[in-house]
């Protein structure tokens, strides 16, 4: 009798090259979510305006900012996706074990993070030239070409970052609505119940904390290690939770 | 090493017991046929087998080891059902391509004669076919992947009269070629039977029945004639099934053992109809809760 013995860094190679190609949809739904943003942000952008009886000045700032948030609830959504059984039980048609699967979805997250990270830090290029070639609006630049380029590199990490956070968030939440159907109520319930309770409790400095921690932290260094602990820590905890769940 | 091993299996759905103190081994390369009335928990077993789910308790060992969350015994089992999932992105060409990336044994020539043969769409999705080309497609999985543990969940549904055909001359001649254990579960013993080596009978949840297909075959006798000498006759006897026919036929079907066997000739003389059980309706016997089936309800 001849067996195959796999390992198990072979089968998440396989998994990831398989689910690079099958779940491409989510690309898909990437790009029509962005270009909606993008149009958005249009609409959304601040504007302020200055007057004086002989001049007029009106100032907008246009941000990708919403781009960003959208991605990192496209990021969170499709998440919950690849935890829903249909998904699950696609691994299980081929090879795998339940710590595989979760090990391939995770890499294949942090590749769809990072191409809509990319992506959605560089919708900014694509927002300009329409300002410029179709909205006739000038730029004026106020830093020097190197700043910019560092500027737009941090950003497109710190993009990464968040769509990752999301993603992983998203994957735990799913991961617990497979586990029992009633956390479909439980986690928006507590969600809404812990801003409540912060609201009117008076912890605004538990709230300004964890916003600061989240998206003011100065130095990119240790954002990005907080961002990945985070993620580490939850996705171990979606393994874990997730290794007894029966398929099919 | 037996292929496998179960002890003691059982396992709840909730508070439902699906499987009740299982055991059985299966040693060997052959094909064992899986059968039982629906409920009886061969689809729950078949499932543990293939390490989809977990035991309650007892013990499983495929290969040696345990199924559940097992890469090894993933690798070289597959499990096949109507109710498959495949990814919903990938067209059935791509699909055996990715297979065939997973299976070290993966047979492509076998894939692609059997693919055109059944004139399968290579560009189609498999959530778009019907339910019949979905049977069939999952059945090519099943052969081409050539997996030492094969398990077909009643692979037959939705297919027609001819593709059923096809599809049991196409195991017997890939298990010929690649001999390998096949787990086959079917509502159609009379279909599967000259395919099969042993057979498995469940009931409740329990092992009814491990054996040779050829025992079976001789594991019965009915009889059937005037009811005042059949109720003579069959007095003392294991007596697995009883049905009046008429006003005065009865039709039963008694256990074969050497005492009964030379009463035969006996029974003959005094007229009555000595014939063999079909295995097929044997099995419905075996199985039937009741000893004289539906008739019971409307007496």
């Amino acid at each position: 009798m001849f067996l195959a013995k796999p390992t198990t860094v072979s089968v998440i190679k396989k998994q990831y090259k398989y689910k690079s190609k099958a779940y491409l949809d989510v690309y898909f739904s990437l790009v029509v979510l962005q270009v909606i943003s993008i149009l958005l942000s249009f609409a959304g952008a601040n504007s302020m305006g200055v007057g004086t009886p002989t001049m007029n000045i009106n100032i907008t700032y246009f941000s990708v900012d919403i781009v960003i948030v959208f991605t990192m609830i496209w990021g969170f959504i499709t998440a919950i996706q690849l935890t829903t059984k249909n998904y699950r039980n696609d691994d299980f048609s081929f090879v795998t074990n339940r710590v595989n699967s979760n090990i391939s979805n995770g890499l294949f997250l942090l590749t769809a993070s990072i191409i809509a990270g990319i992506t959605a830090m560089l919708s900014t290029f694509l927002q300009k030239s329409v300002l410029y070639y179709i909205g006739g609006t000038n730029f004026i630049a106020d830093m020097s070409l190197f700043d910019y380029a560092k500027q737009i590199i941090i950003g497109i990490g710190s993009g990464i970052l968040y769509v990752l956070l999301f993603c992983a968030l998203g994957y735990v939440v799913g991961t617990l609505v497979q586990l029992h159907k009633s956390f479909t109520f439980i986690i928006p319930a507590s969600f809404f119940g812990i801003l409540f309770i912060i609201e009117s409790l008076g912890l605004y400095d538990l709230r300004t904390y964890l916003f600061e921690f989240l998206f003011s932290e100065p130095s990119f260094v240790i954002f990005t290690l907080k961002i990945l602990s985070i993620v580490a820590v939850v996705f171990t905890c979606a393994t874990l939770m997730s290794n007894k769940l029966e398929v099919r | 090493m037996s292929v496998i091993t179960c002890k003691d299996v059982t396992k709840h759905y909730r508070s439902k017991k699906a499987l009740n103190n299982l055991s059985f081994t299966i040693e060997g390369e052959k094909i064992t046929g899986i059968i039982g009335r629906n409920g009886a928990g061969k689809t729950t077993i078949l499932k543990i087998l293939a390490g989809f789910l977990e035991a309650t308790s007892g013990e499983v060992k495929i290969f040696d080891e345990k199924p559940f969350n097992n890469i090894m015994v993933s690798a070289n089992s597959i499990y096949i059902d109507d109710q498959m999932t495949l990814p919903s992105s990938l067209t059935l060409a791509e699909i055996l391509k990715t297979a065939s990336n997973f299976y070290e044994n993966w047979n492509t020539a076998l894939a692609d004669g059997l693919f055109n043969y059944f004139s399968l769409d290579p560009s189609q999705y498999h959530c778009n076919l019907s339910k019949g080309m979905k049977s069939t497609f999952n059945m090519i999985l099943g052969l081409s992947s050539r997996c030492q543990l094969t398990i077909f969940d009643e692979p037959t549904t939705g297919m027609d009269a001819a593709v059923r055909k096809d599809f049991y001359r196409a195991l017997l001649k890939d298990y010929i070629a690649y001999p390998r254990t096949i787990l086959l579960s079917s509502h159609h013993l009379d279909e599967v039977e000259d395919l099969l080596e042993d057979v498995l009978l469940m009931k409740d949840g329990q092992l009814h029945l491990h054996i040779p297909i050829s025992e079976l075959k001789e594991y019965a006798t009915s009889v059937k004639g005037k009811r005042t000498i059949l109720e003579k006759w069959i007095r003392n006897k294991e007596v697995i099934h009883r049905s009046d026919l008429g006003a005065e036929t009865t039709y039963a079907v008694v256990k074969n053992n050497s005492a009964v066997l030379l009463q035969l000739d006996n029974a003959r003389h005094e007229g009555l109809d000595i014939s063999p059980v079909n295995s097929s309706d044997l099995c419905v016997y075996l199985t039937s809760d009741t000893k004289g089936g539906i008739d019971d309800v409307f007496s």
